[in-house]
C-alpha cells in the first residue's frame, strides 16, 4: 500500500500527470461513463429511427423563417441537455411522447414531454415570425430542471422549473 | 489464450523433446491482493488514478524438469468501486534458489464480466518461503489494457500494480 501511494504521489505531481475523477467507464456510477476523463450520462438510444442529437444547451432553438403548420404526435425519443449543471451531462429518455405544434403565422413551437417525473410545456403563439422552443430537463437524482427558451434567435435559461 | 495453450504445450513436453511428460507436477495455490496506479491519454495530456483493489487467485504448475518455468492459471477479481471477474493465463520464468526466488513474469489479463478489457501484463516477482510448504510471494506489473468496453473511447489503460499475498505448496 505505501508503494502504490508513492507511486500516485509522483505521477501525480509529474507535470504530464494529472489526477482524473475516472478513466474507465467501471470508475463512474451506473448509468455513467467516463468521457474524457469526466463521468457523464451515458447516452442511451434504443430507437435507431431517431435522431440520436446530444444536443447542447444553446443548440435547441428551433428556426423556422416562414408561415408554417404542422401538428406532429409521435412516441420517439426525447434528449433532454442539462443547462444549468455539466455541460457534458447528456441523458436521453425513451418511449416518451414529443409533440410538436405551429401554429399559423409564422410560429413554431415545440413542447417536449420528458420522462414520467417531470412534465413542462409552454404554450405561446407570437406572429412575427419567431420560434419559441420549450424543452424540461432534469438532473439525475438532484431533481432540478431548467426551462430553456429561446425567441427571435436568442436563448435564455427560465431558472429551474419543478420536478 | 496463447499463453495457456503454450504453457500446457511446454508443460506436457512438447516445446523441448527432451522434456518427458510429467509423472507429477509441482502443484502450488496463491492468493494475492494488490493495488496501484492506473495512467491513461486524453487531449493529449496524461491523467493518473489509484487502481481499484483487486484479488488475485492462482494455481502454479511446474514440470519438474522445468523448474525455472512456471505457468499459472489466475483468476482475477477487481473489488473496489466495481466487481470484474476475468482470467488471465501467466507464465514465470524463475532464477533458482532455494528460500527466495525471483522471477520474471508476462500475462494476458482478459476480464469479460460485467465489463471487457484485454491487455497484456509484464513484471517481476519474488517469493520467501517461510516453510516448506508456506511462502509470502509479491510482484510488480505494469499491465497495458488496449480493448475493452470499459475504456473510454478511443483510449487505452496503463496500470503499475503490486500484489502480495501467500503460496500453498501441495
Amino acid at each position: 500500500m505505501r508503494t502504490s501511494m508513492i507511486l500516485v504521489l509522483v505521477a501525480t505531481v509529474l507535470p504530464a500527470c494529472r489526477p482524473a475523477t475516472c478513466l474507465r467507464d467501471s470508475d463512474c456510477g451506473p448509468g455513467y461513463q467516463c468521457v474524457a476523463v469526466e463521468c457523464a450520462f451515458a447516452p442511451v438510444d434504443t430507437d435507431m429511427t431517431t435522431t440520436g442529437a446530444t444536443d447542447d444547451a444553446t443548440s435547441t432553438t428551433t428556426d423556422t423563417t416562414g408561415p408554417t403548420q404542422t401538428t406532429t404526435s409521435t412516441t420517439t425519443s426525447t434528449t433532454m441537455t442539462d443547462t444549468s449543471g455539466d455541460p457534458s451531462a447528456v441523458r436521453t429518455d425513451t418511449g416518451h411522447e414529443t409533440s410538436s405544434d405551429a401554429t399559423s403565422g409564422g410560429t413554431t413551437e415545440t413542447s417536449g414531454t420528458s420522462g414520467s417525473e417531470d412534465s413542462t410545456t409552454e404554450d405561446g403563439s407570437s406572429s412575427d415570425g419567431s420560434s419559441d422552443v420549450s424543452g424540461s430537463s432534469d438532473i439525475g437524482a438532484s431533481g432540478s430542471a431548467s426551462d430553456a427558451s429561446s425567441d427571435a434567435g436568442t436563448s435564455e435559461s427560465t431558472g429551474p422549473a419543478t420536478l | 489464450m496463447i499463453g495457456a495453450w503454450h504453457g500446457t504445450w511446454i508443460l506436457c513436453g512438447g516445446l523441448i523433446g527432451s522434456v518427458a511428460p510429467a509423472e507429477k507436477l509441482q502443484v502450488s495455490a496463491s492468493v494475492l491482493a494488490g493495488t496501484g496506479m492506473s495512467l491513461a491519454g486524453s487531449g493529449g495530456k496524461t491523467y493518473a488514478r489509484r487502481s481499484p483493489t483487486f484479488l488475485l487467485g492462482e494455481v502454479g504448475i511446474v514440470h519438474p524438469d522445468l523448474d525455472w518455468l512456471e505457468f499459472a492459471p489466475t483468476i482475477s477479481f477487481e473489488i473496489e468501486g466495481r466487481v470484474g471477474i476475468g482470467l488471465m493465463p501467466k507464465l514465470r520464468a524463475r532464477l533458482p534458489g532455494k528460500r527466495v526466488r525471483i522471477w520474471a513474469l508476462a500475462a494476458l489479463p482478459i476480464f469479460f464480466t460485467p465489463y471487457s478489457l484485454l491487455g497484456i501484463q509484464g513484471g517481476a516477482g519474488i517469493s520467501l518461503a517461510l516453510h516448506k510448504r508456506l511462502a509470502i510471494i509479491a510482484e510488480f506489473t505494469g499491465t497495458g489494457f488496449v480493448w475493452g468496453s470499459d475504456l473510454m473511447d478511443g483510449g487505452s489503460l496503463v496500470k503499475l500494480d503490486q500484489q502480495f499475498g501467500v503460496r500453498v505448496s501441495f
